[in-house]
């Protein structure tokens, strides 16, 4: 049986004395309710930091049920750093959380979040507001795709913080942005309150994968059937909505269930409806392989047909990945053939192997691989190298 | 605890700490191989690392303990032909390597067949990308005169027409 997360799931709440007037953490604390532990702290470092190795796994499932409620002072609107010789799909993050309460075996978080693993919510984010306005009103003539699921889940806090509240209106008056919320959850009680006011410009989207994988390696994510339940409820209010295999996983069996999932979505929304598929095989930094074995004993991702490359990082044999690739693209494109669907950081000669051409080539994927809003176009020069 | 007999091997060639930790991921009663292998093989703390990570990636990837892996038969198969110490050994880790990644090996084992039937009938050696990461093969030629490489020209052409040559594309690309 599958458990969802839920906010009784938090246990202990650090509110760091600059956040401790925000309008924001007074919502949350007051949502959270009586049964959490809530600790007033004077730092906004974070409280499980640690730097030894021994104490990182147990510092990390601590974390999953502990809170920091802070003020974020770095730069709020970054470009997705994307990985060297691979195409890139021009995406631009802005995380008003860090960490994620989803405890997926094969998150990067883990390794990048382990010296700091305490789960984070920003609660200055009128200033997150008002910069991405600013950076986006700055540059009319340059289309901003901006995602807030980079550093965790972009609905997973959504009944806390209301950020989608926000978010939603915000870019539906800016020209030159679209809005995208990733997600695993099916929290869009929110989203559904703004059906009048999204004007198409926010993107829901899921990531999906085979049923065995969201069992058994997305724990505390919502079941498959309800994340697509909430993209049809999603669709009918309006917004686009868009799907994310990542990562799709080797297993006996693959296809079969890739392919039941890929039916489902078409018996829940229509291709009309998609704004983009994503596609991308498991691969994973060589440092989150010891740490998903010592998690997740019960795991099989570590142990596929995989190697080391030369970036650092595990990936399938090239053979596997083409072969997974040009099954979930055919059979993506089988359903709908202009469906819009790309790779995440994959080389140019899987994007020639698989779908045939450059992302270029293909109109459908334009609003992902042009930086230029309609009608200025200005394509990104990377692709043709 | 490990037993004795490894740790004097670990303390003796002075391991790290890192095989010793993976040493005790080991269940017990795979101790029993690891000591036979110290003594019939006497390994490399390297080729034991090797191992031992082959056994535990078994192991994890089809649910059973350490000790499933290695079976006493085909061990004292390994141990009774009249090879090498160096010889075993490497047929020890052939064998794990084919049963961690049988795709890998099938794969590998494929091409080489059709790189070997194309060298017999056209006479080139092709090597395949290293990891099977890319889409670029390579072949060498030399030549002592104009007429040789006149020769290897049109060898060359029937090699390009040859469909095992297809083939070799095909199950790098993940086609077959």
């Amino acid at each position: 049986m599958e458990r969802v997360f839920t906010y009784q799931d938090i246990q202990t709440v650090y509110v760091s004395a600059e956040a401790a007037e925000d309008q924001l953490s007074k919502r949350i604390l007051g949502r959270l309710g009586t049964n959490v532990q809530i600790i007033k702290y004077p730092s906004s470092k974070d409280p499980l930091a640690t730097s030894a190795a021994l104490e990182q796994d147990a510092r990390m499932a601590e974390g999953k049920q502990t809170l920091l409620l802070t003020r974020y002072k770095g730069n709020w609107l970054k470009a997705c750093p994307g990985t060297a010789r691979h195409i890139c799909c021009n995406l631009y993050v802005v995380n008003q959380a860090e960490g994620c309460p989803l405890d997926c075996t094969y998150c990067i978080l883990q390794a990048y979040l382990r010296r700091n693993p305490t789960l984070k919510i920003y609660t200055n984010t009128e200033n997150l507001m008002a910069t991405v306005q600013q950076r986006l009103e700055a540059e009319p003539s340059r289309l901003f795709r901006v995602c807030t699921g980079e550093m965790g889940d972009s609905l997973v806090w959504d009944n806390l913080t209301d950020f989608s509240l926000s978010m939603v209106p915000l870019f539906a008056r800016l020209e030159n942005g679209v809005l995208e919320l990733k997600t695993k959850t099916a929290n869009i009680n929110n989203l559904l309150t703004l059906k009048n006011e999204h004007q198409g410009k926010t993107v829901v989207s899921w990531s999906l994968n085979a049923k065995s994988v969201t069992e058994h390696d997305e724990l505390g994510a919502h079941p498959l059937k309800e994340r697509l339940k909430a993209a049809a409820l999603a669709a009918e209010a309006g917004y686009r909505v868009g799907f994310h295999f990542d990562p799709i996983v080797h297993f006996s069996g693959w296809q079969d269930e890739y392919r039941e999932t890929i039916k489902s979505i078409f018996e829940h929304v229509r291709p009309s409806q998609v704004a983009w598929i994503s596609l991308s095989t498991l691969r994973y930094h060589k440092d989150l392989q010891s740490i998903m074995i010592a998690r997740f004993p019960e795991s099989k991702l570590p142990y596929g047909e995989q190697f080391l490359a030369k970036d650092y990082k595990i990936r399938y044999l090239q053979p596997i990945r083409l072969k997974m690739l040009r099954f979930m693209w055919q059979e993506l494109k089988s359903v709908a053939a202009n469906i819009p669907v790309y790779f995440c950081m994959e080389s140019p000669a899987v994007w020639r192997a698989v779908s045939g051409g450059l992302p270029i080539a293909g109109s459908e994927i334009k609003e992902i691989y042009c930086v230029g809003r309609a009608g200025l176009c200005s394509c990104n020069d990377d692709l043709r190298r | 605890m490990v037993s004795t007999q490894i740790s004097d091997y670990l303390n003796r060639y002075r391991a790290d700490n890192a095989l010793a930790d993976l040493v005790t991921k080991l269940s017990p009663q795979s101790y029993p191989f690891i000591e036979s292998l110290l003594v019939e093989l006497r390994p490399s703390l390297n080729y034991l690392r090797q191992i031992i990570v082959l056994l535990l990636e078994i192991a994890g990837r089809e649910g059973v303990g350490t000790e499933a892996i290695v079976s006493v038969e085909l061990w004292q198969a390994i141990l009774a032909e009249k090879n090498s110490r160096k010889e075993k050994q490497k047929e020890l880790r052939q064998w794990l390597e084919t049963k961690r990644y049988p795709l890998k090996q099938a794969l590998l084992e494929e091409l080489q067949s059709l790189q070997k039937s194309l060298l017999t009938d056209h006479g080139f050696s092709m090597k395949v990308p290293e990891e099977l990461e890319g889409d670029n093969l390579t072949l060498s030629l030399s030549f002592a005169s104009p007429g040789e490489l006149k020769e290897n020209t049109e060898r060359l052409a029937s090699l390009a027409i040859d469909q095992r040559l297809k083939e070799i594309f095909d199950l790098l690309l993940g086609k077959k």
